[in-house]
């Protein structure tokens, strides 16, 4: 039952249950050989399906501890995490938890383990027994997803490093999770492999996945539904993008600062150009002109 | 006085099956005093270019030139002069405070305990770090900035006369990505600095040249304005443009005359609130 993962979403359905992760309250500690280190002080938030939240924050400030959090890889010492109303500390349905929501780390080439494309994306159901059609489904599916179709025979380590990131996601959604976490999927990107990374985002956000996005990078902030600001295992902002983007005080509070292409929307505002406050894409600025 | 490639090829696994050309018959030059940026998509040689000017690996052929002395020896021969910060240096950090472990290079170096001490505290100054405060600090307590800079500084206290970095931001918070940025600019008046990025639009301000490799060749060696003022030749390298340049080539393609293209925010929007008026 636990890892028949189409079967989960049905009884759902069939429950009338709405999802979502549920973060109570979350406190969290690392344990070390000096004593303890708070990593996250109090945070309330949640993920909803079809949904895309942005987690900004320095270094340090837990967005990576929230990430592991979310799927039971860390439990919390304070609070608790609800995952479509399994609790993460439920040991008995921690792989209903891991089942629902997959995780994406930061190097690709530290979460690739086959040789060929299609193998590596199969890795995970494979795991799990899933029959050899279903899987074939799931494969296909997910290379679709990320637009990595027709590279199936090829070597992973022959791909960009955009395509090696991609397939990594594609690893995650073959396990057809209801949520998936990705963290600083797009740090050792170029332009283009992160802006193909975000693209995919997108796609899996309008077709029903909920997705959060960890990221340094504020202009990613611009195609969230909800932005979250975390400084010192504290929220400092939770909401929607344009009025977080839109208001240099409350940026400057989250230690944030807009990209250049922001601060040249902000100037042609001041300039009396109707250039909307999360215009952070040389398109959305150019349309308004 | 440069660190110069000259007609420099290498090529991974060669003779195998698996063989994967990496540079080819490269010719660039690296001087003191100027910060450049080495920029290309995955794959097109930047960070092999790095290694090859740095000695780690001998070119197949062509040759490398350290003011004037051929480099072809050895690594001994080449370090001295030249840093290389490698990704992720922080997880090279391995001794029991910070002074310590920014002190092994030039203790390596010969030098006496009290001489590369000196050395370390000039350095950790030069990245920012209190050696009041951090100096005593376990590397592994530091936040992912701090540990960042104190490895850079490792590097700095060799004193190299030629600084190469490879992707020193990435992974690092918007203080952090400042703080490196301030190192690489103050770094210039001691050192020729080699920045590899895929940020271009972080490091493009403060470049005096550029450099753009595509499939191991180079496509583009010029001033730093001359790429922003030609933000096509970005494509032809396979990368995006920096999203500022992108969308004052978009204002042009619909139809704004602008004079010039402009990196900073302001002038951009200068240029671009011009045309309107022109447009009138």
């Amino acid at each position: 039952m636990g890892w028949t993962l189409l079967a989960c979403k049905d009884v759902d359905e069939a429950s009338g249950v709405t999802g979502m992760i549920e973060f109570i309250d979350i406190t969290f500690e690392y344990r070390t050989a000096g004593g303890s280190v708070p990593a996250l002080r109090g945070v309330s938030t949640k993920l909803l399906p079809g949904e895309l939240v942005t987690v900004l924050g320095p270094n340090g400030s837990g967005k990576s501890t929230l990430a592991r959090l979310a799927n039971g890889l860390l439990h919390p010492s304070g609070g608790r995490v609800i995952v479509d109303d399994i609790d993460s500390l439920d040991a008995a349905r921690v792989w209903d938890v891991r089942s629902r929501v997959g995780l994406v780390f930061q190097n690709p080439d530290n979460q690739i383990v086959a040789t060929t494309v299609e193998e590596d994306v199969a890795f995970g159901p494979e795991n799990l027994g899933v029959n050899r059609p279903a899987m074939r489904e799931r494969v296909a599916g997910a290379l679709e997803a990320v637009g990595l179709a027709g590279l199936e025979k090829r070597e992973p380590h022959t791909l960009s490093g955009g395509q090696k990131q991609r397939l990594a996601i594609a690893g995650a959604l073959a396990l057809a999770p209801a949520y998936l976490v990705l963290d600083e999927p797009t740090a050792m990107l170029d332009l283009q492999g992160r802006s193909d990374v975000l693209e995919v985002l997108a796609r899996l956000r309008d077709s029903g996945t909920g997705i959060m996005h960890i990221t340094h990078h504020l202009a990613d902030a611009a195609a969230a539904d909800r932005v979250l600001v975390l400084a010192r295992g504290s929220v400092l902002y939770d909401g929607v993008p344009s009025r977080l983007l839109g208001d240099s005080e409350l940026l400057g509070r989250c230690g944030l600062t807009l990209p250049p292409v922001g601060r040249l929307a902000e100037e042609l505002r001041a300039a009396g150009v109707p250039v909307p406050a999360d215009a952070l894409t040389a398109e959305s600025v150019v349309s308004a002109l | 006085m440069s660190l110069a490639l000259t007609g420099v090829s290498y090529t991974y696994a060669a003779g195998t099956s698996f063989a994967t050309r990496a540079l080819v018959s490269v010719d660039v030059a690296f001087g003191p005093g100027e910060v450049v940026l080495v920029l290309g998509a995955t794959g097109s040689g930047k960070s092999t270019l790095l290694r090859v000017a740095a000695g780690l690996l001998a070119p197949d052929a062509g040759s490398v030139t350290l003011d004037g002395r051929l480099v072809d020896g050895p690594l001994a021969v080449v370090r001295p002069g030249v840093g290389f910060v490698f990704q992720s240096p922080e997880m090279q950090l391995f001794a029991e405070t910070v002074e310590v472990d920014v002190a092994f290079g030039p203790r390596n170096q010969g030098l006496s305990e009290d001489e590369a001490r000196i050395e370390a505290l000039r350095a950790l100054a030069a990245v920012g770090l209190d050696a009041e405060e951090f100096g005593t600090r376990s590397p592994f307590s530091l936040s992912g900035g701090e540990a960042r800079r104190a490895a850079i500084a490792g590097v700095l206290a060799m004193t190299p006369g030629y600084l190469l970095l490879d992707e020193p931001t990435a992974g690092l918070d918007l203080s952090g990505r400042e703080a490196v940025q301030a190192i690489v600019v103050a770094a210039r008046t001691r050192a020729g600095v080699v920045v590899v990025t895929h940020d271009a639009e972080e490091f493009l301000g403060v470049a005096d040249r550029v450099i753009l490799l595509s499939e191991g060749r180079v496509i583009f060696d010029g001033p730093a304005d001359e790429l922003v003022q030609s933000p096509e030749r970005f494509a032809e390298a396979g990368l995006r443009a920096p999203e500022i340049l992108r969308a004052q080539m978009l204002a042009r393609d619909a139809g704004l005359a602008l004079p010039r293209f402009a990196l900073d925010p302001l002038a951009a929007a200068a240029l671009i609130a011009g045309a309107r008026e022109g447009a009138r």
